[in-house]
């Protein structure tokens, strides 16, 4: 009886003892003692993970070594790869932001027909300021057609082919243009030189020019259309006893980047070589 | 190898050049000169040693880049017979030195073709002034062919040296 009374007492005392450290580890007041308890036996679990881990390498590293230059190549190849596509898109996006550029002003000028096209190439000869196209008469393009960018004029188609035009810029020493002077409404006329230097010409003495006019295409002589922009007066040389001043003008086009123009297909000009009287024979 | 291989190579290599010129040379600006690449492969492979008979390739080239060029198609023509002329001349009396030949042709070749452009332009009526032309053109343009002269030397004296047959090749 006595045995089984002190085995009962036993049983309730582990019980109440049990219970009573879940109490305190539910609390957290046995958190110190298990993190006494617990450091040393995780210092030496490291320790044990580290030295195996650098067994485990020095075992397996050939392996690795080799998988991973694979792997490097591999990479590598699809970063070159990567990197053309970027410059290819990067190629296009500078494309496309030409063509919205010129989409713009076609937009902006409804009045007019456009085609674009690809400027190609420059006239071999260093003395002539032509480009060539890649748009010709399949596409609509004709001998003396305006040529524009979203900026302003370029020049007016010389020759054509099938598949092609050239182009002549309005800096070649033999491009003649009627401009006017936007503030003041003047006449006069734009020439290119062998520098590609554009000057102002036939300007009345009493006109008062100023730096940074702008300078449009007037409908004049029949061969571009009006309101063009052209460029912007740069230096202005007027001379005593002469009977017109001329400008040097700053062209709003950039010639020697040039990538891509519009045509204008519905404008016709007028061959003026016609009206100009010949001798009779 | 066979002469039609020849044909081709040559062909091919006109072609090439033209288009370069168009495409890429004619960009390259020194002032308002530009290297005349045409130029030099005429140039170089007329001063072959055993080179082949560049005439009707030069014509050839001639006719392209006048077929392309705003220059009267008298000028382009009879500027690269002029210049192949003078390279066959110089060939035959320094052939021991082809570099110096190289340099000698596409100095005096350029000048050449240079002037019968300014020549015909100014005959032409255009408003050529030739001091202009010649400061701001033509000596950049001498000065860029120059110094395309010899790897352009190069490069076609190897693909001679790969045409020749290989108990000829040095």
């Amino acid at each position: 009886m006595n045995r089984s009374k002190s085995h009962l007492i036993r049983i309730i005392t582990i019980s109440l003892v049990v219970v009573g450290l879940l109490v305190l580890a539910f609390g957290g007041f046995m958190t110190p003692l298990f993190s006494a308890g617990m450091t040393p036996f995780v210092s030496a679990q490291r320790w044990l993970s580290t030295r195996y881990m650098a067994v485990y390498d020095f075992v397996t590293a050939p392996r690795d070594v080799a998988s991973l230059r694979a792997r490097n190549i591999e990479l590598e190849s699809e970063v070159s790869q990567l990197q053309t596509q970027i410059i290819e898109l990067q190629q296009q996006i500078s494309e496309t932001s030409i063509l919205y550029a010129l989409l713009d002003f076609a937009r902006a000028n409804p009045e007019h027909e456009y085609v674009a096209a690809s400027v190609i190439g420059r006239d071999p000869s260093p003395f002539m300021q032509y480009v060539l196209i890649d748009k010709g008469s399949n596409d609509g393009i004709q001998r003396g057609m305006p040529v524009v960018t979203q900026q302003g004029l370029v020049g007016r188609v010389d020759a054509v082919t099938a598949g092609a035009a050239r182009v002549m810029l309005i800096t070649d020493q033999n491009s003649t243009v009627n401009v006017r002077l936007q503030t003041t409404q003047t006449e006069a006329i734009l020439h290119g030189s062998q520098t590609s230097d554009l000057t102002v010409e036939n300007i009345p003495q009493d006109v008062a020019v100023v730096e940074g006019d702008l300078v449009l295409t007037s409908s004049l002589g029949g061969t571009y259309p009006a309101n063009i922009f052209v460029g912007q007066i740069q230096v202005i040389h007027q001379a005593q006893g002469q009977l017109f001043q001329t400008a040097s003008m700053q062209p709003v086009v950039s010639f020697d980047a040039l990538q891509a123009v519009l045509i204008i297909t519905n404008f016709e000009p007028v061959e003026t070589q016609l009206l100009i009287p010949t001798a009779i024979p | 190898m066979k002469p039609y291989s020849t044909s081709i190579i040559l062909f091919l290599s006109v072609l090439l050049a033209v288009m370069l010129q168009i495409a890429v040379f004619s960009r390259l600006m020194l002032l308002r000169g530009t290297a005349d690449i045409v130029l030099l492969v005429l140039v170089a492979w007329n001063i072959q040693e055993d080179g082949p008979n560049m005439w009707p390739w030069t014509i050839l080239a001639g006719s392209l880049t006048a077929f392309a060029s705003a220059l009267p198609f008298y000028a382009p023509l009879p500027g690269y017979l002029l210049v192949t002329g003078i390279a066959r001349l110089t060939q035959r009396r320094i052939w021991q030195s082809p570099l110096l030949a190289m340099l000698l042709v596409t100095l005096v070749g350029t000048l050449v073709y240079h002037l019968l452009s300014i020549s015909i332009l100014f005959l032409q009526g255009g408003s050529m002034q030739f001091e202009q032309a010649w400061s701001i053109v033509t000596l950049p343009s001498l000065l860029l062919n120059l110094l395309l002269a010899i790897p352009v030397y190069a490069i076609v004296h190897n693909i001679q040296d790969q045409m020749r047959p290989i108990h000829q090749q040095t």
